[in-house]
């Protein structure tokens, strides 16, 4: 019985493995063109980057790559007494810490206002509130530094009718930053309402019904059946957020250069700024650092915001 | 636990990669090869930027009517970005015949050993001296200065006058005068314009600091904790201590305030002459003058402009100087300033009387005798920038020019000048 039965359960398993590996290989072959491509154009420069973070590479090496000396640590012992990479992370810290609540505030609120208030025109201010997100950047900074400007600028006029002689936004070492949050709030904030619109919609209308028969207010349905409902649509904005945020370049780049007096110098700007200059190799460990320090917070956030729910 | 050791694993290898080590570096002249006599043939490959690589086609027309059997194909380049594409082309071996590069880049892409040494074919006494300096590195030059382009005061002659100041401003305190009289005395708002942020003020410091006799690079390392330097930096921060020179402005004021009076002066480049005189509308051609830099010992500015620099990668190095070398005639440099009005890099071509006629235009051939080159080390974008961002404390941050200057050096000497 046995010299009968063994075989037939190895060929059984034989055929059962072969299907199996038929659909391994299958798979491996659907994701190969973009294994390959993530291989060759992700992969393999993250690592090079780490590797030349540890080098002097310079625009000079751009020939010959490899002929460069390794420096060990050295490019981030520099990172530790240059007083501009310290300025441009609390800058960021600075930008990410106001820009993140008031974007997810704002636009939660609007989403509210668009999901029951304001009836009429709804497509209208959905439309509107959105429109930021998908405008190009350029022509919104034209825009910008026209309505901030010291003295023909809307901002100052409006200003100047209730008496009050505006600064010159960009320019002013203190203005520069909330001038730059300003805008990207107003940037974001319809992606944020979007995404709020849709998670206030699956919530289900039995349970306002079931919380006001109970004698529930209008407040207390808000704290204790909308909110806890959204987590998940907040821990998704908040993370996405913080990560945009912690990565904000293109404010700087298009309205301030980094200044003033590197008010407004972010690490992503950073980052750009000494590329431009030629030191591949210190830039290469500026960004390294901004993707621990990004990998760091995003773990914290998962902890924090996955535990409660 | 198996994430940090494959982590570490990747990081083991790429040091294995890439701690090859730079090995002695050369810093001995390197010798051109010669150019071969006879007509240019084949297709040339030329990147240009801006206006330059919009017109060059026109002018190249001329040359391949000339030499039948050559095509010049013209890559039109936007200047922002410019800087990394040459520098991609270079890592991947993948660049054109010739290219313009601005002068404070040649140092950088010359250190590459991407640029081939320019040959006896061009005759180097032809250039002003000063933008030679800038294309030569390690007594080699690696390029050929194609246009130049310097640095001249700018002043309204109409509101002087009104003010009482007959004679175009030559020493710092004539500048300071002025200014004040623009204020005082011409219902100016502001007497001078100097840019109160980033960029635009290492184009006033260094040469300043020339001026006195001071230098900002001496035996292959940075000097700039030097007592001209902070001279420099006290007479540009008492613009705005003494409220002679805006603060802060938007993009475009300089020119409008200039214009409409609200601005007495302003140092700028050769091709605002025309801009101010079509912006200004008839009439405001009279209302202003240009004469060379006010200065304290000497008159000097600065000289930049473009360069042209072969590659050695080129496939078609000889007609590529030939034709470099046609681009560098005192006639096609006065057809080029017709077509681009850029200013002739060849001496002889300012003794034409095209460049006499005008003297706004005269006042820069004039300036242009007195000039020197920003320093060709491959660090200078990077020490420029920062210098920048340390006058920007001077005007916001009330910095003391003594200290300024130290930071300066400080920051210079930790870049280090690559030589």
């Amino acid at each position: 019985m046995t010299s009968i039965a063994l075989p037939a359960a190895r060929e059984r398993r034989r055929l059962r493995l072969s299907a199996r590996a038929r659909r391994n290989l299958a798979g491996w072959g659907f994701s190969l063109p973009f294994l390959i491509l993530y291989a060759v154009f992700e992969l393999v420069p993250v690592v090079a980057a780490l590797g030349f973070s540890f080098t002097d590479l310079r625009s000079r090496d751009l020939l010959n790559p490899l002929n460069v000396d390794p420096v060990g640590t050295a490019n981030y012992a520099r990172l530790l007494s240059d007083d501009v990479f310290w300025q441009a992370i609390a800058n960021t810290l600075y930008f990410a810490a106001v820009t993140v609540p008031l974007t997810i505030v704002i636009g939660m609120a609007l989403a509210f206002a668009l999901n029951s208030g304001i009836n009429r025109l709804k497509t209208f201010f959905r439309v509107s509130y959105y429109l930021p997100v998908v405008s190009s950047i350029v022509a919104i900074a034209v825009i910008f530094r026209y309505l901030l400007g010291q003295e023909i600028g809307l901002v100052n006029v409006v200003l100047g009718w209730f008496g009050i002689d505006g600064p010159n936004w960009l320019m002013d070492p203190f203005w520069a930053m909330p001038s730059l949050i300003g805008m990207a709030v107003w940037r974001h904030v319809g992606f944020v309402m979007v995404i709020y619109l849709a998670g206030l919609q699956s919530i289900p209308g039995e349970l306002y019904e079931a919380s006001s028969i109970d004698g529930a207010s209008a407040r207390q349905r808000f704290w204790h059946v909308t909110l806890p409902l959204l987590r998940p649509t907040t821990l998704f904005l908040v993370i996405v957020s913080v990560i945009g945020n912690l990565q904000f370049f293109e404010e700087p780049f298009v309205m301030t250069g980094g200044g003033p007096l590197h008010r407004t110098t972010s690490i992503s700007f950073l980052i750009y700024d000494t590329f431009g200059t030629g030191q591949y190799g210190y830039a290469a460990a500026i960004s390294y650092v901004l993707f621990l320090v990004i990998a760091l917070l995003s773990v914290v956030q998962f902890r924090l915001l996955r535990s409660t729910s | 636990m198996r994430l940090t050791k494959a982590g570490a694993g990747l990081l083991a290898a790429a040091l294995l990669l890439t701690g090859c080590g730079r090995g002695a570096e050369n810093t001995a002249p390197e010798a051109a090869k010669e150019v071969k006599d006879g007509a240019a043939t084949g297709t040339i490959k030329v990147w240009a930027m801006g206006g330059e690589g919009e017109k060059l086609p026109q002018l190249a027309k001329t040359y391949e009517a000339a030499n039948p059997g050559v095509k010049i194909e013209v890559l039109s380049l936007p200047w922002d970005g410019a800087h990394d594409k040459i520098a991609a082309a270079v890592a991947a071996r993948n660049t054109p015949d010739i290219s313009l590069i601005g002068t404070t880049w040649m140092a950088e892409f010359a250190k590459t050993g991407a640029l081939d040494p320019v040959p006896a074919l061009i005759d180097r006494a032809s250039f002003f001296p000063g933008a030679m300096e800038a294309v030569t590195v390690n007594s080699t030059a690696y390029g050929v200065p194609w246009y130049v382009d310097t640095r001249a005061l700018f002043y309204r002659k109409d509101l002087a006058e009104k003010a009482g100041i007959k004679d175009a401003p030559k020493t710092w305190d004539d500048l300071k005068k002025l200014a004040k009289a623009y204020q005082d005395k011409a219902g100016a708002k502001w007497g001078m314009y100097l840019p109160p942020t980033k960029p635009g003020s290492g184009q006033f410091v260094v040469p300043w600091t020339w001026q006195q006799g001071g230098e900002v690079v001496k035996d292959g390392a940075y000097t700039m904790d030097t007592p001209e330097m902070v001279k420099s930096l006290a007479f540009y921060k008492s613009f705005f201590t003494e409220k002679l020179a805006p603060t802060s402005l938007q993009a475009g004021d300089a020119e409008r305030w200039f214009i409409d009076g609200t601005l007495g002066m302003q140092i700028t480049g050769p091709w605002m002459v025309k801009k101010f005189e079509e912006l200004g509308g008839p009439g405001f051609a009279d209302k202003f003058g240009i004469v060379p830099l006010p200065g304290n010992g000497k008159q000097t500015s600065f000289v930049g402009g473009g360069d042209l620099a072969v590659f050695k990668e080129s496939k078609n190095r000889d007609a590529a100087w030939k034709f470099v070398h046609w681009l560098t005639q005192a006639e096609t440099q006065l057809s080029w300033y017709d077509i681009q009005k850029d200013l002739p890099s060849v001496q002889a071509a300012w003794q034409d009387q095209k460049m006499s006629a005008d003297a706004k235009v005269a006042a820069f051939g004039e300036q242009l005798k007195d000039t020197k080159a920003m320093p060709a080390t491959e660090t200078w974008e990077q020490v420029q920038k920062m210098i920048e961002e340390e006058v920007e404390k001077l005007v916001h941050a009330d910095a003391e020019p003594a200290d300024v200057a130290k930071t300066i050096q400080e920051k210079a000497a930790q870049i280090g000048t690559g030589a």
